[in-house]
């Protein structure tokens, strides 16, 4: 019996948090009384980026109560007195982010939300959070190990390339700060794509634009150049985007109404979120795949350049929607039937083609998901996320078959979907 | 061993499914966590009582 006490004791004081580590960030709720946020909560609301598995995407979060219902639903902003706590508070979301996650590599180079932050200190109640240094008692997650070498280069059938520049003008070299030295092997450049997709950075791994290029060795059956899924608000004028080297479109059915306009909302944040712009890529357009969000610019001509910035704005998405071009998604719906896409759903559909000068063709290679089931902005990611991995495989293996994720989405969405009815079914 | 207790494995069985189910899907919701695990020991209470339906022949 002492024994089982001493077990239920262990169990309720983790199961409290009694153990939990205080990160130092305090804001007032919705009752006046001021919290102490989780480190978890810290990183939701202030990391620059979300690590999700093998994704890492652009934190968008604009309001507290999007990290957690009982935070007040202003905007995310937080009280700093200077730059060293900046430095301290980082730690903090660097630790919240490998809580959540575990991956000590990704979270490692989660930073700060400088726009978040207020330089000054003290405390507002009107949402508002303030920092104290002193509070904090996390430490950063540890440094990880070393990727371990890379493989001997194979002996037959190599061709010499030169590598593409990820962010032009510059070259990308083997990371000095890793194991991979020694030949420039394929191994190494499929471990060096393997980091660079990883993480999302603004500044990946690159050389001063002097550098000569970089001569590297690669089997000649897998040379084929890497794409990067892009966004794009695009005018009417503009289609089709043919300096992509393939292009998808976001297609409503229908414009938005009152009753529906939370979904167009949920979807075109997401669409902010899961995909990069595509003057952020930092890749030619020839080696990107945008997908388009259209825009009715008829009467407002530079309201595409407004749009097209790396994160949500506000009142961007309410502008995207209330001028959605619903003639050229249209167009596309058609074009993806007559190419032999079956669309029963309500939608909207993402659609792709490749090449993208082979819209309207019958024969044309088509891409299609439908988001009929979406609801919240975290379905959207999802089925965004997905979308992107998609149109960055090899477009010729392109089909809208079974997956596990795609499965495992499909059961979540149904899962939130008629969850709720049958908890309120049984009491709950 | 009686109807009783094959009736108790099937639902062990649904219960831990479900569970990994749950683990696996990572729905948003309570509800979601709740719908499949119900599913989840329906599916083996029903997948049970079949299989000794056929085996009773």
């Amino acid at each position: 019996m002492r024994k089982f006490v001493s077990v239920m004791t262990c169990c309720m004081t983790v199961g409290t948090g009694a153990l939990a580590q205080d990160s130092g960030v305090f804001i007032a709720n919705q009752y006046g009384e001021e919290i102490q946020l989780s480190p978890e909560s810290v990183y939701r609301a202030l990391g620059d980026r979300r690590v999700m598995g093998r994704d890492v995407i652009g934190n968008n979060a604009l309001n507290w109560n999007q990290i957690d219902g009982a935070l007040p639903g202003d905007r995310i902003k937080l009280s700093i007195t200077g730059g060293e706590d900046a430095a301290v508070l980082r730690d903090a979301i660097r630790a919240g982010c490998y809580k959540e996650s575990g991956d000590s590599r990704a979270c490692n180079k989660v930073g700060v939300r400088l726009d978040r932050l207020i330089q000054g200190g003290g405390f507002s109640s009107l949402g508002t959070a303030r920092f104290d240094r002193q509070s904090m008692t996390l430490s950063p997650p540890p440094v990880p190990a070393p990727l371990p070498p890379a493989a001997p280069a194979p002996p037959m059938g190599t061709n010499v390339i030169e590598t593409q520049p990820i962010a032009a003008p510059a070259i990308i070299r083997p990371a000095p700060t890793n194991s991979m030295s020694g030949s420039n092997t394929m191994a190494n450049t499929k471990a060096m794509e393997t980091a660079t997709s990883f993480i999302v950075e603004p500044s990946p791994v690159v050389m001063p634009a002097e550098t000569a290029p970089v001569a590297v060795e690669i089997k000649a059956p897998q040379a084929r150049e890497r794409v990067y899924a892009s966004r794009l608000f695009l005018g009417r004028d503009s289609f089709p985007p043919e300096a992509f080297a393939a292009y998808g479109i976001l297609a409503f059915q229908t414009l938005s109404t009152s009753d529906d306009a939370a979904k167009y909302l949920a979807i075109c944040e997401a669409f902010f979120s899961a995909l990069i712009n595509s003057g952020d890529v930092g890749v030619d357009v020839s080696k990107q795949m945008v997908t388009v969000w259209p825009i009715d610019d008829r009467k407002n001509a530079s309201l595409t350049n407004e749009l097209n910035t790396t994160r949500v704005e506000d009142g961007s998405c309410e502008k995207a929607i209330n001028y959605y071009d619903i003639h050229v998604a249209r167009d596309a719906i058609d074009d993806a039937k007559d190419a032999g896409i079956e669309m029963t759903g309500r939608g909207p559909f993402l659609l792709a083609w490749a090449p993208a000068g082979s819209k309207g063709d019958e024969d044309a290679i088509v891409l299609a998901a439908d988001l009929s089931d979406v609801k919240t902005v975290a379905d959207a990611k999802d089925v965004l996320r997905i979308w992107r991995d998609d149109i960055e495989g090899d477009p010729t293996l392109w089909d809208s078959g079974f997956s596990a994720e795609k499965l495992r989405v499909k059961l979540r969405q149904i899962a939130n979907r008629y969850g709720e009815g049958l908890l309120k079914f049984l009491g709950g | 061993m009686g109807n009783l207790g094959k009736l108790t494995v099937s639902t062990a069985i649904g219960l831990l499914l479900g569970i990994a189910a749950m683990m696996w899907i990572k729905p948003d919701n309570a509800g979601g966590s709740v719908l499949i695990i119900v599913v989840c020991t329906a599916f083996t209470i029903i997948a049970g009582a079949a299989i000794k339906a056929f085996r009773g022949r």
